[in-house]
Parts: C-alpha cells; sequence; structure tokens
C-alpha cells in the first residue's frame, strides 16, 4: 500500500489517540516496522499530545506495585552467574575473565514480544520472551510447584483465528529454557494476544491441542 | 523548578546497562504520574496495576531505545503506558458504560496556564508544552475536543465515540482526523518544536 505523507500523518495521529483498532492498527503497525517516517510521526504526535495525559494529578501506586515488577525484571547478577561455570572461576580466572567479557560485550536480546504468568499472589511464574532476531523463545521459570510425575505444563500461544498452538513444555525448577521460534510458531505468535498453560500428560499433550485444564492465562503484549 | 529530565534520562540509561536500583529510582519519580495515567484510563485498580506493571517491564526491556527525539522520558513512558492501557482496555472488551460520553468532566482544565497546575511541579519543562496544547485544544469546538479527549484518555474506539457521541461512524472517523489536523496545525502556528 502506497501512502502519502499526509495519510501516514493522519494515520499516526489516529495510532497515538487510540482510534485506530483491530485490523487496521495491526496494518499500521506493520507499516511503523517498514517506514522511519512514520515512526517518526507516530514519535511527533505523541510529543505533541502526551502534555494533555501527563496533566494528571499524581497519584501514588500500591506499594507492592514494585515488587510486582521487580519479580519480572531479570534477577540480578544472576545472567553472569550461570553463564561463568564455577569450576572454571576457581580454575582458570584468565578464561572465565575472558567469558565474563564475552558476556558482558555480547549483544543483549531484542525482547521484542512477553507474557509474564503470574499466581494469583502476582509473583511471577514464568515471564515468556520472544527475541525475534535470534529467532528464539525464552523460557525463564522462576518456580513453582511441581506436578506429579505423569504431568506436564505445556504453554500455547492462541492465535486469533484457528488453534492453539504448542510452544513446549515448561520446567518448574528455576532457570532459562530456549524454544526455537518456528515460522508456524512465530505466525501464531503474531495474532495471538494472549498466552495460556495447560496441564498435559508427561511428554506434552497427545493431539496437539490443549486436553487439560488451562491453569494459567498472560496478556502477550508487544513491547 | 529545574526540570527532571536530564536526572531521568541519566538512570534510563544507567537501566539500559543493566542497572536495576537506577530503574528503581526512576520509577520511584515517575510512578506516580505514570499510574494516575493508568488509572484514569482504566478507571480500575487492579487494571491500572496490571497496566503500569507491563509498562514498566517493557521500559527495562527497551530502555536503551529511549532518545531524545522521543521527548522527555516521562512522555515516553506515558506513551508506552497508554498503549498498555488501550491495550487492556481491549481485551477487557470494556464497555461503553464505563465512560459515558459526559464522563469527560474530571480532565485536566483546558483554562489555558492554569490547566497545567496539577502537574507535578518537577515537570515544569512540560509545562510549555502543555500550555500550546491547551491553548490549541481552547480553539477547537466542544465535540472536536471532547472527540480527542475520550478517544486519547479513554482509549475510545471509533465505534465506541460514536456511541458515546451519538453520532454516525463516518462523521465520527472524519472529525477526529479534522480536529487533529487543526490541533497540529495549531501547535506548528505557535511555534511547538516539531
Amino acid at each position: 500500500m502506497r501512502l502519502s505523507p499526509d495519510q501516514i500523518d493522519a494515520l499516526a495521529a489516529e495510532y497515538v489517540v487510540g482510534g485506530l483498532t483491530g485490523a487496521a492498527r495491526r496494518r499500521f503497525e506493520t507499516v511503523l516496522a517498514e517506514r522511519a517516517d512514520a515512526r517518526l510521526a507516530v514519535h511527533r504526535w505523541e510529543r505533541m499530545l502526551m502534555p494533555i495525559a501527563l496533566g494528571v494529578t499524581p497519584v501514588t501506586p500500591p506499594a507492592s506495585l514494585w515488587t510486582r515488577i521487580a519479580r519480572a525484571l531479570p534477577a540480578t547478577d544472576r545472567r553472569r552467574e550461570r553463564r561463568v561455570w564455577p569450576w572454571l572461576t576457581a580454575l582458570v580466572p584468565i578464561a572465565a575473565a575472558a567469558v565474563v567479557w564475552i558476556y558482558a560485550t555480547a549483544p543483549q536480546p531484542t525482547i521484542v514480544q512477553q507474557a509474564v504468568f503470574a499466581d494469583t499472589g502476582a509473583n511471577a511464574l514464568w515471564l515468556i520472551s520472544l527475541d525475534t532476531e535470534r529467532e528464539r523463545i525464552t523460557i525463564d521459570t522462576r518456580g513453582t510447584d511441581p506436578l506429579p510425575a505423569d504431568q506436564v505444563y505445556e504453554l500455547w500461544a492462541l492465535p486469533a483465528a484457528g488453534s492453539p498452538v504448542s510452544l513446549g513444555l515448561l520446567q518448574t525448577d528455576s532457570g532459562s529454557q530456549f524454544t526455537v521460534a518456528t515460522p508456524a510458531r512465530l505466525a501464531a505468535l503474531d495474532t495471538s494476544t494472549n498466552l495460556a498453560i495447560s496441564i498435559e500428560p508427561s511428554g506434552g499433550s497427545p493431539t496437539g491441542a490443549p486436553t487439560g485444564p488451562v491453569v494459567y492465562q498472560a496478556a502477550w503484549v508487544t513491547l | 523548578m529545574a526540570s527532571d529530565q536530564p536526572l531521568l534520562a541519566r538512570l534510563l540509561r544507567d537501566a539500559a546497562a543493566g542497572d536495576q536500583r537506577a530503574f528503581k529510582r526512576l520509577y520511584d519519580r515517575t510512578s506516580a504520574t505514570i499510574y494516575a495515567l493508568a488509572l484514569k484510563m482504566t478507571q480500575t485498580p487492579a487494571l491500572a496495576d496490571d497496566v503500569v506493571q507491563e509498562a514498566y517491564v517493557q521500559a527495562w526491556y527497551r530502555a536503551a531505545d529511549y532518545h531524545a527525539d522521543r521527548g522527555s522520558v516521562l512522555t515516553w513512558l506515558g506513551a508506552i503506558v497508554r498503549y498498555r492501557a488501550i491495550d487492556a482496555l481491549r481485551r477487557a472488551q470494556r464497555t461503553n458504560t464505563l465512560v459515558s460520553a459526559d464522563g469527560d468532566d474530571d480532565l485536566p482544565a483546558t483554562s489555558g496556564a492554569s490547566g497545567s497546575s496539577d502537574g507535578p511541579a518537577q515537570f515544569a519543562e512540560a509545562d510549555d508544552d502543555r500550555e500550546f496544547l491547551h491553548r490549541c485544544l481552547e480553539r477547537l469546538s466542544d465535540s472536536q475536543r471532547r472527540s480527542i479527549r475520550l478517544a486519547f484518555f479513554h482509549g475510545l474506539t471509533h465505534v465506541e465515540l460514536a456511541s458515546a457521541l451519538t453520532m454516525p461512524l463516518g462523521t465520527i472517523k472524519s472529525r477526529l482526523r479534522r480536529s487533529l489536523a487543526r490541533l497540529r496545525d495549531c501547535l506548528v502556528e505557535l511555534g511547538w518544536a516539531a
């Protein structure tokens, strides 16, 4: 679709105001990903209009809110510790330093979409992130109660049309795991606004669709 | 009062480098405004909590994307929380009953400079922009102003706006578009730095 600068500006304004919905919004987001002038127009409208919104009388949020946010951030220092094997640190300090250096200069993942699964107490259980640059889905498990040996948690994308698509089985011990963002998974994630976790027999759903109870749902948000 | 922007920009830069304490300081200095905005849009504390959590987690992961072209740090954070709130409202499939056509009475007054008095003093740098904006909003008709405010503050879709303002959908679309164009032209005319 060929859009004139005026059309881009009008769409950007409506996007910022919130008037664009559904398919129109998604179409414009595709334009945004492709065209720098559209992104500039959106930023310009944000700068123009945000002062109205920022004129609100401040309200102190509940203290628990920061706790929730902090739980969804990467555990401090844990990333580095995981990468530097303890025996290596003890035996070969120079090599360990090299590993740290490589890690410190490695590009950070480009997280573009994310979901935080939390229990009823708002404790983060799993943090799911899509890193399109590396074409993988990161599953960061914060720890949850283990299931009986013959059951597993299975993660699902819930695309706007069609059946849920499995994104893999979840561990319950704290730690990170990766799963490949296959084209089918990416396509499903692209139109999903929610992810879900169901309980399945060990090995995962035998049918390719959720068979057990859906125990958690989380919003799949574009960052 | 001096602007908070240099400090906030520094805290955000430190956060981008992985400093969570800097991020906490940024949160402490911005969350009351960001939370108030989420609350105003969602009108539900539980939903506002979710929206603000999502927004700050997003801000943490996208901190390196911030640059001066995005406006102040607060503008950038405010834009993030607005999109999250719009998404949350759409997800909640909220009905029009949440916001009536008269439901924008509690929005900041468009009374020139005095309309900015409810902003936190430390964000004084935003006041000039706000005053320009208020002056330009004043130049719009009541219904033009109302359509912008309902859409902008409450995340009303075109269809919901049409229902709230009892107007045909086509009229709403063209009115909103015209109102925004007038607002932009006015801001440019007043010398708003584009």
